[in-house]
């Protein structure tokens, strides 16, 4: 148990009166990589959605424990604090706000309001994410998300990720939309992040990041509930037969 | 409660012949016709046209006899010996006449001198006087504080390619003003003008600003509007030379009951001329943001391309904002677009910051911030726009949870 980062029991959310996540059950353990595969329209981003605490995502019934603690009635930002984080399929555009200065006000929201870094020290830990993404340091100065492209978008989320090191970092499609060079990048970025303690929930619907990022754990989604587990034999065996015959399988049982 | 400043009487006739006294007789009688004009106009109520989106209940705009006018201006040493001319107004009527009274005899095309600017027109005491000699580049802004006058005049000439910015702070006590402001940008100048209204929260401040640009001109507005109980700016602009550029700013930060009431005019009166205009407010509580504007493009402004956008941002529900376009197009070959967007803090955008840990009151601040500062920067001249930040700081630690 001790190892739970993330404990998810019997979860069934709604959106608007629509019951979308029917009795989904889920662990994620410390220091672990995990895949969340699944068709389209299976409820992934639904539950990343309603793991961040998104007020249109409404929890009907079960729990969802974070480092042992029910984390259901908690606003979205105490989850951040708590250590989560969720990489955004879709992030939203913050006009007039800089990147080097969202990443400031999330930092310091982080540690009660005072940044723990010197300015020269952030400036540094920017520079480094930006490096390590081969982004275009101009970003800094850029709106959040105002005119990006799909690609200049994930890298924001991950570079997001790399200042706020959260416990859990839970990765909605971060793969999607990306040519196989950015993808390399960005999955280069998630690999650094894969220290110590902290686990990653990678939500994918396809294989084709986990060939450089491998997970220590599959779990595959259909129709709101997890309907198999397996270890990373399981990403491969669904990337050679696709998701049918799998529903099919739910279809006669 | 504010202080009760014992009310003046209503200006007069007689008031007006008294500044003529001692004045040149075309300006004597630019100020009657003036008058005439001020008494030709209805005090504005509720059922005039253009006033009915407004409430005036327990505003008081009569207008009172003129108080003395009192500024401040602050101008680079540098700047003044390289032939910048910044003085009172009054005295530049003498001194400059010849300018003066050139500019003030303009006919503006689309005027719609409205009762106050007639009054202020009628009425001015003094004011600033701001001349930049032909291919001058000003190092500094020239920075003026009006802080009592009820008819403040301003007046910013810039001769052929000059270069320069002005920014001018209102913050009168009177509970009545009106205020006029005229800029002339002459051929290829580049004028800045940035318009902070910060008056009494019991004030009703009205500002009538009009701008003639030359060919290839090309001028920057901004008004910042935080202070007074009923706000009225009119910025019209006129495109009169080929090739003019005016881009119009406006920012709008407004709480308790202020009413803040806009009303713009991007003349396009020849070939190739650009506009664009971004008029932003913020409202919170009870406030109230009325916009109107008006885009013109003559038969003859050919391939001239104007732009129009009003955002309104509503932190509480009981703040309302309208708006209304108004375009009459003559010329077939033009682009002209406008946009207008009343609504609240955007919820994606307040979940996103919300789960990069900000408690949902920073996150509603920080959007706000945004919101400001993509005008800011638009303005481009950080020297003068980086205290209007910190000016609005206070106000959006106010501003909770939406």
């Amino acid at each position: 148990m001790a190892d739970h980062l993330l404990h998810i029991t019997d979860l069934h959310v709604s959106v608007a009166g629509n019951e979308i996540i029917r009795g989904l059950d889920l662990t994620v353990n410390r220091g672990s990589v995990h895949a969340l595969m699944g068709p389209n329209g299976s409820g992934k981003s639904t539950l990343s959605l309603a793991l961040m605490g998104h007020p249109k995502y409404t929890i009907t019934k079960g729990d969802i424990k974070f480092k042992g603690q029910s984390i259901v009635e908690l606003s979205p930002d105490e989850r951040a604090r708590l250590g989560m984080f969720l990489g955004f399929q879709y992030p939203s555009a913050v006009p007039g706000v800089s990147v080097a200065n969202f990443l400031r006000n999330a930092l310091m929201a982080h540690h009660k309001g005072s940044s723990p870094l010197t300015p020269a020290k952030f400036k540094q830990l920017l520079d480094n994410g930006i490096r390590k993404l081969k982004m275009d340091p101009a970003v800094l100065a850029r709106y959040v998300n105002d005119g990006f492209s799909g690609g200049e978008k994930k890298r924001l989320e991950i570079l997001q990720a790399l200042v706020l090191e959260p416990d859990l970092e839970i990765l909605d499609e971060t793969d999607s939309g990306l040519d196989i060079d950015a993808l390399r990048i960005i999955a280069e970025g998630i690999e650094a992040q894969r220290t110590g303690e902290r686990a990653i929930l990678l939500i994918t619907h396809y294989q084709r990041i986990l060939n450089y990022l491998k997970p220590d754990v599959v779990h595959v989604m259909v129709r709101g509930k997890i309907v198999r587990e397996g270890g990373p034999e399981l990403a491969a065996e669904l990337e050679a037969k696709g998701y049918d015959p799998l529903i099919k399988e739910l279809v006669e049982a | 409660m504010a202080t009760n400043i014992e009310r003046a009487p209503d200006v007069d006739r007689a008031a007006i012949e008294q500044l003529v006294k001692s004045e040149p007789d075309w300006l004597g009688d630019l100020r009657r016709a003036a008058f005439t004009r001020y008494e030709e106009l209805p005090q504005p109520d509720a059922t005039t046209p253009g006033w009915r989106r407004l409430s005036l209940e327990g505003i008081d705009l009569r207008a009172p006899r003129p108080a003395p006018t009192v500024f401040t201006t602050q101008v680079s040493a540098a700047d003044r010996e390289r032939g910048l001319v910044v003085c009172s107004l009054a005295d530049a009527a003498r001194s400059h006449e010849g300018d003066v009274r050139q500019a003030l005899s303009i006919e503006h095309k689309g005027k719609s001198v409205g009762r106050y600017a007639a009054i202020a027109e009628a009425a001015w005491q003094d004011g600033v006087f701001v001349y930049a000699p032909a291919h001058f580049v000003a190092q500094e802004p020239v920075r003026i504080e009006l802080s009592s006058g009820t008819y403040p005049r301003v007046m910013v000439l810039a001769g052929e390619g000059a270069q320069l910015t002005v920014a001018e702070t209102h913050r009168e006590q009177d509970p009545v003003s009106a205020g006029v402001v005229d800029l002339l940008c002459g051929g290829g100048a580049v004028v800045r003008y940035l318009h902070v209204q910060d008056c009494a929260r019991t004030a009703a401040a009205f500002s009538h600003q009009r701008a003639m640009l030359e060919r290839d001109a090309r001028l920057i507005t901004l008004n910042f509007g935080i202070g007074g109980r009923f706000a009225r700016t009119d910025v019209e602009v006129e495109l009169r030379g080929p090739g003019a550029e005016s881009d119009m700013l406006g920012l709008v930060f407004a709480e308790d009951r202020q009413q803040f009431d806009y009303r713009t005019l991007q003349g396009h009166r020849s070939p190739n001329t650009r506009s664009d205009l971004l008029f932003k407010a913020a409202l919170d509580d009870q406030s109230h943001a009325s916009y109107t504007g008006v885009i013109v493009i003559d038969r003859g402004a050919q391939r001239s391309d104007a732009y129009q956008a009003n955002r309104n941002l509503l932190l509480k529900e009981g703040a309302r904002a309208d708006t209304e376009p108004m375009l009459e197009i003559e010329a077939d070959d033009v682009r002209c677009t406008h946009g207008a967007t009343v609504g609240p803090v955007d919820e994606e955008q307040l979940f996103y910051a919300r789960s990069r840990g900000l408690e949902a009151d920073a996150a509603a601040r920080l959007i706000v911030e945004g919101f400001f500062a993509e005008v800011f920067e638009k303005f481009g001249n950080p020297a003068v726009t980086d205290s209007l930040r910190s000016a609005v700081a206070p106000h959006l630690g106010r501003v909770g949870a939406v």
